[in-house]
């Protein structure tokens, strides 16, 4: 594929339609039973888990205001940057675009990500422990897991709260700067970057929750997931070549964004990865070792979100709650 | 009349980190009344309520609340006919106090229409009418325990559970606490309420008490079982003469005075009369006064520490 200016353009993959099918598929059968469920009270408890969803939406509606208004940040600074771009250069290539926009997503996910577990999910269910709160729910004829759930539920509405904003701001954002032949283009990433988005959290969401349910205290709840988020690239970039060894980064969970955003944005990778890509250029050695295509990537995450979901709530079952 | 227990713990144990005995082998009976659960800090009585309500599992022992077991699957339904009020409430501190009364309405389903009026009556009990359009953040410890109450009591419950509700609050708070308990226990509501300040369970006419320490029970029952129980009691001699604190002291477990009387503590009133009367004909003393009557609770609660202490070894901290 040849672009415009002749170069030879990377074969981007179009919008995976089939994969944003099923899971918004997913979401809307999810919403589909509860709206039954919840409206015919066809069981009870389940009652319970909207008293809880809707309350922790009521308590943190600030929150997922701001962590809204934020994500609406990617698509502002694209259309600001490229607005400059055209202005001064008189265009661009698409492919600087999605580079571009591959490393303003890694960047953001990377913080946004960071705040989003410390903000809700990692001290969430701590916090209702040591104040005392939980203990006060559980007197009430609300069960443990219908507790844990009815908060997960509100997370996952941030998240995909986030997702939206971040994906319509980013086509908004397109839309107004680029030529409107790049109109498939735009849509192709702004549903990648909602995919991505939506992945990304559902995953902390699940690694915080794991870690509230678990932890009593919320230092380590916090550090974890910055560590995991943070320190752990930064350890192994700082590794000496010779013994650097990719397999930790299994447990980063920017990696696997990055990978994503790599394979369905730029293909040259946004941070990290593009930096070994360039020391393995340079050396002329191939240290990039863990060749994950996006499909298993994906399975990782949703398969570790799953199993940290049920872990979370066998764990809290049979907790004792101080 | 006989009456169903409430509440009955049977070798209730907690054991925290393989190391810490919290409670141990602890067997109450609540019956419909004012129950006062005493102990000094750090007994065990946190433990075992968090135990109650399903917060904690024991480690061992069962737990049988309106004859159904609290531990397995009746958990909701007799969470249903139950009010907590904890020791420290941290209710949404964002939300009014007739915003959180809605709240704990819904939790329990409780219809619409009836929820309104049921929180205008909770409301004028608690006396925290003109407060209800206020935030939670912005109440005093007293109106904080009052909301707690009235939350507690959305449900209208058979069985109120409070964890040391009195100990924030000042003398004026304390006194209007004891008023409304008494009152709820009035209405027919069993009332489960632990603390360590003994003249208030004293206030609130409780029917029985249970005394813990280090997690065991010490003495459980009525004020007059107890002290049928450990015979003891005080006797109360008016004029106090130096000659009958003298010859007293050799039959008295403890000997004290006020202003104008000495106070004997003995476990034979009988022995004493007889001593005193003896004494007042010898010397021409004349007897105003002298009444023998059971100890208070908070002298019981003494009592049950010194007979622990000799008995089974228990340390009072």
């Amino acid at each position: 594929m040849i672009n415009l200016i002749g170069m030879e353009m990377p074969n981007y993959p179009t919008f995976e339609w089939i994969l944003f099918g099923i899971i918004m598929g997913i979401i809307s059968i999810f919403v589909f039973i509860f709206y039954i469920v919840y409206k015919r009270r066809i069981i009870e408890i389940n009652s319970s888990l909207m008293v809880i969803f809707k309350r922790k939406l009521k308590e943190d509606k600030i929150k997922i205001t701001i962590f809204t208004l934020i994500s609406i940040i990617p698509g502002v600074i694209i259309f600001l940057i490229f607005t400059l771009m055209s202005t001064l250069m008189g265009g661009f290539d698409i492919i600087q675009v999605r580079i571009f926009i591959s490393y303003i997503i890694n960047f953001f996910l990377l913080y946004l990500g960071i705040a989003y577990t410390i903000a809700f999910t990692s001290t969430g269910i701590i916090n209702a422990k040591r104040n005392g709160t939980l203990s006060w729910f559980l007197s009430k004829p609300i069960r443990r897991w219908e507790f844990l759930w009815g908060r997960i539920l509100s997370y996952l509405f941030t998240s995909i709260m986030i997702s939206v904003a971040c994906s319509l701001s980013i086509l908004i954002g397109g839309l107004l700067t680029f030529d409107p032949l790049y109109i498939e283009e735009i849509l192709s990433i702004a549903g990648f970057i909602f995919l991505i988005n939506i992945l990304a959290l559902l995953t902390l969401t699940a690694i915080g929750v794991f870690l509230s349910s678990v932890f009593r205290k919320t230092g380590l709840a916090i550090f974890i997931p910055i560590f995991m988020f943070m320190i752990l690239p930064t350890i192994v970039g700082f590794l000496p070549i010779v013994v650097r060894s990719e397999w930790p980064l299994l447990f980063s969970f920017s990696y696997y964004f990055e990978e994503l955003s790599s394979a369905w944005i730029s293909q040259f990778g946004g941070g990290l990865s593009s930096i070994y890509l360039a020391y393995s250029e340079l050396l002329g050695i191939d240290i990039f070792t863990l060749n994950l295509s996006a499909i298993h990537i994906v399975l990782i995450l949703i398969i570790l979100s799953i199993s940290l979901f049920i872990i979370s709530t066998l764990y809290l079952q049979k907790t004792d709650i101080p | 009349m006989m009456s169903d227990p409430i509440i009955q713990t049977f070798n209730l144990t907690k054991l925290f980190d393989q190391k810490t005995l919290a409670v141990n082998k602890l067997s109450i009976t609540v019956k419909p009344g004012i129950y006062g659960f005493l102990g000094p800090n750090g007994a065990g009585k946190t433990t075992t309520i968090k135990m109650l309500i399903g917060s904690l599992f024991p480690t061992e022992g069962r737990i049988e609340i309106f004859g159904k077991d609290a531990l397995g699957k009746d958990i909701a339904d007799i969470h249903k006919r139950i009010g907590y009020v904890p020791e420290n409430p941290t209710y949404f501190m964002d939300m009014t106090g007739e915003e959180l009364l809605e709240y704990v309405g819904s939790v329990f389903k409780i219809p619409q229409q009836k929820l309104i009026s049921r929180i205008s009556n909770l409301l004028r009990l608690v006396d925290l009418q003109d407060a209800k359009s206020r935030k939670i953040a912005k109440y005093s410890a007293g109106m904080k325990q009052r909301i707690g109450i009235a939350q507690a009591l959305i449900n209208d419950p058979d069985l109120l559970i409070l964890d040391e509700i009195t100990s924030n609050l000042d003398p004026l708070g304390r006194s209007k606490m004891v008023n409304l308990l008494k009152g709820l226990k009035n209405e027919g509501k069993t009332i489960f309420i632990s603390t360590h300040i003994l003249p208030e369970i004293e206030k609130m006419e409780a029917d029985s008490i249970g005394i813990i320490n280090q997690g065991q029970l010490i003495l459980e029952g009525s004020i007059k079982e107890l002290n049928e129980k450990l015979g003891t009691k005080i006797i109360k001699i008016s004029p106090k003469h130096d000659l009958l604190r003298e010859k007293l002291k050799h039959y008295a477990l403890n000997i004290g005075e006020t202003a104008d009387e000495l106070i004997i503590e003995s476990d034979n009133p009988d022995q004493v009369w007889k001593i005193v009367n003896r004494i007042s004909m010898e010397n021409d003393i004349i007897i105003n006064k002298f009444i023998s009557s059971g100890l208070e609770i908070e002298q019981l609660f003494m009592k049950a520490f010194d007979i622990t202490k000799k008995d089974i070894g228990v340390e009072n901290k």
